[in-house]
């Protein structure tokens, strides 16, 4: 938290909140909540900002992270043979080096193990040996996960005659292979060895402190490795995390390290934390290495897709020459990435997020040239070719983006070629070269550089970006913080002024006050009415945009989506019917030779013009009214100010002015309305969507299939009509969700304005108390020794004031 | 058709194979190296296709073919195919706001049928790739960001349509202009040519790049590049495709028509050290080539080798963290790690593939596939003799690419001694899948 902001939330805490309590009690609320958001906005300035690495599986992406964070040493795995970051790594600043890994939990491990033992019973074929293994179990998985596995690994074994079932199974099937693989490591180290399954399965059980069962004994080249395993579980259990310090005066530093992010740990791994002194870093800079995609079957897929979901806001898109690959597009327009890049360019209100591309082995590229054509350097050939990659890299992300198809959407449509060249414009492509810049550390007479120095490598350059992006961030909430800080100190000290100013504020003769009050009265009279019909129409407005109005944005939505689903649907015509048949089977979710995965797609469908709605017809307009209602009480207040003027000076118009800024603070918080609302829609029309969608799907799935329609004659015809259905039906199912949730956010945002509006109840009304108090008022401040108490307490927190920042200033709003 | 055609017509099964090539595709996402290691393999210290661009570069399957000079053999598509884009991408222009489409101009030159076909492509999903084609063809750049109605009008020209007053038409390359107007003319059976290639000679070069890589390829059916290469003198065709993997890429739609459609009796895959990767191996489910290669396979002749490039990258990482080994020897155990990350991958493809195949043969398949590292860039800077350059691995044999060539030499060695006799006994079902 700034300094200033800290002052003024103890000013607050010391000084204030008592007097508020005291005197104006009915804002006291508004008032803590104002002051618990400085304190949240304070702590997200002070969070590190996380930049994560997308890319192909050996496109380079750890090399890359190395060559940015550790110059010469090789911090995070990279060089060997396939997928090899199989977590997401994050590697963040620390003074003293040291990493950290949080495990899998103990029953994930159990269910391989218990998986493969089954595959073993079965390949042995005792059935005896079934039930003996399944006691075995008993109190360490439950009865249903037993079950479930048991079925799967049985059923990799059973060939059947239909080919699709066969599919099915081998799905599962793949899933064994890999867990196979998986226990090979942990035993091991090496997912390739030789080790026969019920060796692993003894080791495992070992680890595991059960009983062997396969009558085998850990070799002594593996007991290493076990021990590490029972480590592992043990912290596991005790929800503890590994911990540990990387020395690096020590002989092999980062053996540890390598035992788990690529080594017989690597399975166990749900998330490894690298901190390490990088300069880099120091700003609250954390990078984040995410395994790769785009391999056949990879089972690290979802790890990657998990962590673009989870609100990424800024990402390096690590690619080759080639450009930017399908695996990536699909993983940025799947997990809504691309989507909300272009909302959060469009709303400036929102959050701001950022695309950087990173083009590895520009130097292969180099000196493939050099070989035909020798007049140039290598070093000239690298940096032709680093600028035709730029405008390249920025046509095939413009495609992509335009490619999303929202402009299915008349709202969005509009916009979106607006938007896009805006993010196109702030999007920053760098060719790199990793392994120059680590031969230029290395020195290595095997291993000579052909670029000149570390900055033609540019990598530097990205990593200075890459800090300023943070750097730039966290400037932007430490702003916000400020701001909303400043905007807090503001309404207490107009609130302060004018309670002191009311206490002063008794000398005046009874009969003056009177005769003063009753021409005030006749002036205001027409303000009040205008005030009236002001409030009036605020209310009318707000009527409107609410609940019919939202119904009516709702259909215009699913009309929208339902063009989009529509079109999603189409090509499945084409589709092999096995293929659809084994999706309408698993509610219409496959992820075979195609991928199929309806729920995810319709309630993506769905949810883009609901929330672009939400943003652009509802709160938008709501913000326009609130601040206009908000700028007629300053007007109206202003003008009672002015009457107060004009009656010279026994009135006290400063009294009133005070009133007309802190209306005005008031109206600068408005801005803010719903501001934090869109993001958290965006979330739970998305939780709630695809669940009414999954249901809405797999329930008409079920029936189709319990009718026998996906068999037999005409079954494909059947399915694609079944798919066209399924639109209409999603369509209809969501309907009373997305109204619901829209009516439920509006009557927050709603209530969150009618709060703001709370203190303004009769902004006349007390703006003429301040220039004239009415007689009980009078009365009770009239005990002189109780107003010297007051008095002498108001001045000394207005003494206390941390200094104002300068006149109210309007336009430095998200600059 | 592949070889499980042969077995189909096995009366003259022995003629084919010993007077006809044997045709090997080599498959791989785009910017793995497979250009630069076809250069190496045919071309030992030539360059003779078009490597190092930026994007993808290959835009055609190019076929390397033995001849005792080099040549360029270039087959045009039929001009109605430049019709049909052209009036698709007027469609997509008209759909955005612009002006209408002149249909009068199409009613003669394309069918009904034709007009229908590119009308769908218009609103398609893939309409993005349309204008690709196009801003290749006019522009020379697929990712220009030449405005769509400039482009239009630019194909208009080329296409010898009228251009009205202040219609906005970008400005074609001559000689693109010059080889759009022969197409034109050459009529339904396409234009054909041959000539004799020099790579020293700068136009020469140049022509080859456009097809290959530039603007014509988008009138190319088929490229073709002879060479007096020892490698296919042995009785090999070696097809560079496409490479796939790329958002949004027009090229590798040839690779999946050509996997579907062509013969061919094998395929090279060339990947990194990630392995396999799932665009590839969606292009070769797509296209049931797998089901086509498998129905042939034997251990004597396998029908698919993996080449792993980009290793000699790796090894020197590896190298800097374990400095008591030579990059060389990194490189070596790489390769040996490799062959069983490759292996098992290669199992899971077939499996996936094809689900009626016992999974103890698709084993042995996968089992019996060579798996060989190659370092073509070293190999080519080893011949090149680079002051600049210093290769990482340092010696020919070890880049492996000696290895690999034998390896394709036996396989054409093997052809030639090869009756029609299936050699693999599978249900008939699986032969019957086979590509028609």
């Amino acid at each position: 938290m700034n300094d200033r902001s800290k002052a003024i939330l103890d000013w607050y805490q010391g000084h204030v909140r008592a007097i508020v309590e005291e005197h104006s009690p009915e804002r006291l609320s508004e008032f803590d909540r104002e002051s618990q958001r400085v304190s949240e906005l304070a702590t997200r300035a002070a969070e590190t900002v996380s930049i994560c690495f997308l890319g192909n599986a050996a496109v380079g992406k750890s090399t890359l992270l190395n060559a940015l964070v550790s110059g010469k040493d090789v911090l995070l795995p990279a060089g060997g043979v396939g997928p090899l970051t199989a977590q997401a790594t994050s590697v963040e600043f620390a003074e003293s080096p040291f990493f950290e890994a949080n495990y899998q939990s103990k029953e994930k491990l159990w269910n391989v193990v218990f998986a493969l033992e089954c595959m073993q019973v079965a390949n042995v074929g005792k059935h005896a040996d079934a039930e003996t293994l399944e006691k075995d179990y008993v109190g360490v998985l439950d009865k249903n996960a037993r079950e479930t596995l048991r079925l799967e690994s049985d059923d990799s074994r059973v060939r059947v005659e239909d080919p699709s079932d066969e599919r099915v199974r081998r799905s599962s099937s793949q899933k064994l292979l890999e867990w196979e693989k998986q226990a090979r490591l942990l035993v091991t180290a090496n997912q390739d060895s030789a080790a026969e399954l019920p060796y692993l399965l003894d080791a495992l059980r070992t680890a595991m402190g059960m009983k062997t069962r396969w009558g085998m004994t850990v070799h002594a080249e593996d007991e290493a490795n076990i021990e590490r395993l029972r480590n592992a579980i043990a912290l596991t259990e005790a929800g503890k995390t590994f911990r540990a310090a990387i020395d690096l005066e020590a002989q092999d530093a980062l053996a540890e390290l390598k035992h788990h992010a690529s080594g017989s740990l690597a399975p166990m791994i749900a998330k490894l934390r690298v901190g390490w002194p990088a300069e880099l870093l120091a700003g609250g800079l954390t990078l984040v290495d995410l395994p790769g995609v785009g391999i056949a079957s990879d089972v690290h897929k979802e790890v990657t897709h998990d962590w673009i979901n989870a609100n990424t806001r800024a990402l390096v898109l690590v690619v080759d020459r080639a450009g930017v690959t399908e695996s990536c597009t699909r993983l940025l327009t799947e997990s809504g990435f691309f989507q909300r890049l272009l909302t959060a360019a469009d709303d400036p209100a929102s959050d701001p997020m950022s695309l950087f591309v990173a083009v590895t082995r520009v130097d292969d590229v180099a000196r493939t040239r050099r070989h035909t054509d020798k007049t140039k350097r290598v070093r000239e050939h690298f940096s032709d070719v680093a600028a035709e990659l730029v405008p390249r890299m920025q046509g095939q992300l413009r495609q992509q983006l335009d490619a999303l198809d929202v402009s299915s959407h008349e709202l969005t449509g509009q916009r979106q070629h607006e938007v896009i060249k805006r993010v196109l414009a702030e999007l920053q492509v760098f060719p790199v070269s990793a392994t120059e810049l680590q031969k230029i550390y290395a020195d290595d007479e095997d291993a000579k550089p052909d670029l000149p120095d570390k900055e033609s490598t540019n990598v530097p350059a990205l990593g200075r970006a890459l800090a300023a992006q943070a750097q730039s961030w966290k400037q932007r909430a430490a702003g916000r913080e400020a701001e909303t800080a400043d905007n807090v100190r503001d309404r207490l000290h107009s609130l302060l002024k004018l309670t002191l100013a009311q206490w002063q504020d008794v000398n005046r003769a009874e009969e003056e006050a009177l005769r003063l009050r009753t021409a005030l009265d006749v002036h205001v009279a027409p303000l009040r009415e205008e005030l009236a019909t002001l409030r009036g129409e605020f209310r009318a407005s707000v009527k409107a945009m609410g609940s019919q109005s939202i119904d009516l944005l709702v259909e215009e939505a699913l009309t929208a989506a339902r063009k989009d689903m529509r079109k999603h649907v189409k090509p499945f015509r084409g589709y092999h019917y096995k293929t659809l048949q084994a999706a309408v089977r698993a509610g219409g979710v496959w992820d075979g030779a195609r991928q199929i995965n309806l729920p995810d797609k319709f309630a993506d469908a769905c949810e883009q013009p609901l929330v672009a709605i939400w943003g652009t017809q509802i709160l938008e307009r709501l913000r326009v009214e609130t601040r206009d209602l908000a700028n007629h009480y300053a007007r109206l207040v202003e003008k009672v100010a002015d009457w107060a003027g004009e009656q010279g000076a026994q009135i006290q118009a400063d009294l009133v002015r005070q009133q007309r800024d802190a209306i005005r603070a008031e109206a600068k918080a408005l801005e803010r309305v719903g501001r934090d609302i869109v993001d958290d829609l965006r979330e739970k029309v998305r939780k709630e969507l695809h669940a009414a969608v999954s249901s809405v799907i797999s329930s008409r799935c079920g029936q189709f299939i319990s009718e026998h329609r996906h068999e037999g004659r005409g079954a494909r015809d059947n399915m694609a009509e079944l798919c066209d259905q399924l639109v209409d039906a999603v369509a209809d199912g969501v309907r009373a969700k997305a109204r619901e949730r829209l009516k439920k956010n509006f009557e927050n945002v709603e209530a969150e304005v009618k709060q703001h509006f709370r203190q303004m109840e009769d902004p006349i009304g007390a703006a003429s108390d301040a220039i004239v108090a009415r007689h009980e008022q009078r009365q009770k401040r009239s005990d002189a020794q109780r107003r010297k108490r007051v008095i002498e307490t108001l001045e000394s927190a207005l003494a206390a004031c941390p200094p104002d920042r300068g006149s109210f200033d309007f336009g430095d709003e998200d600059t | 058709m592949v070889a499980g055609r042969e077995q189909g017509s096995s009366g003259n099964a022995t003629s084919v194979a010993s007077c006809e090539p044997l045709r090997i595709g080599v498959l791989g996402d785009a910017g793995v190296g497979k250009t630069t290691l076809l250069n190496a393999l045919v071309g030992e210290e030539r360059t003779i296709l078009p490597a190092g661009g930026v994007g993808p570069v290959t835009g055609r399957a190019t076929r390397l073919y033995h001849a005792q000079a080099p040549c360029l053999s270039l087959k045009y598509l039929p001009p109605q195919h430049a019709y049909e884009l052209c009036y698709a991408v007027e469609h997509l222009d008209a759909a955005g706001g612009g002006r209408r489409v002149r249909e009068s101009d199409y009613r003669e030159r394309l069918s009904e049928s034709q007009r229908e076909a590119a009308r769908a492509m218009a609103t398609s999903a893939s309409r993005g790739l349309l204008a690709k084609d196009a801003r290749l063809l006019v522009v020379g750049d697929p990712d220009s960001s030449e405005p769509l109605e400039r482009v239009r009008g630019g194909l208009r020209v080329l296409l010898d349509l009228a251009v009205a007053a202040g219609e906005p038409a970008a400005d074609a390359d001559p000689f693109v202009l010059f080889r759009c107007r022969q197409v034109l003319r050459a009529g339904a059976q396409g234009l054909k040519t041959e000539q004799l290639l020099d790579l020293a000679d700068e136009a020469s070069r140049e022509r080859l790049d456009a097809h290959v890589a530039g603007p014509l390829s988008v009138l190319t059916e088929e490229v073709g590049v002879g060479w007096p290469s020892n490698l296919l003198a042995s009785g090999l065709e070696l097809v560079d495709l496409p490479g796939v993997g790329v958002a949004f890429d027009a090229h590798q739609r040839v690779t999946r028509r050509w996997l579907r459609g062509a013969r061919y009796n094998g395929l090279v895959f060339v990947c990194s050290r990630g392995g396999i990767s799932s665009s590839c191996e969606g292009a070769l489910i797509e296209s049931e080539a797998l089901a086509a290669l498998v129905a042939t396979w034997s251990q004597k002749r396998p029908s698919i080798v993996v080449a792993v490039t980009k290793l000699d990258d790796e090894a020197q990482q590896l190298r800097r963290q374990q400095r008591d080994r030579s990059t060389r020897a990194q490189f070596a155990d790489l390769g040996q790690a490799m062959t069983g990350v490759i292996r098992t991958q290669l199992f899971g493809t077939l499996r996936r593939a094809l689900t009626t195949v016992p999974e103890a043969i698709l084993h042995a398949i996968a089992n019996a596939t060579p798996v060989i590292p190659v370092a073509a860039p070293d190999y080519l800077l080893l011949h090149g003799n680079d002051p600049e350059l210093t290769p990482v691995i340092s010696s020919i044999s070890e880049t492996n690419l000696p290895r690999l060539s034998a390896v394709l030499r036996t396989l054409a060695a093997e052809r030639h001694r090869v009756t029609g006799t299936s050699e693999v006994d599978l249900e008939p079902r699986l032969a019957s899948r086979s590509p028609r």
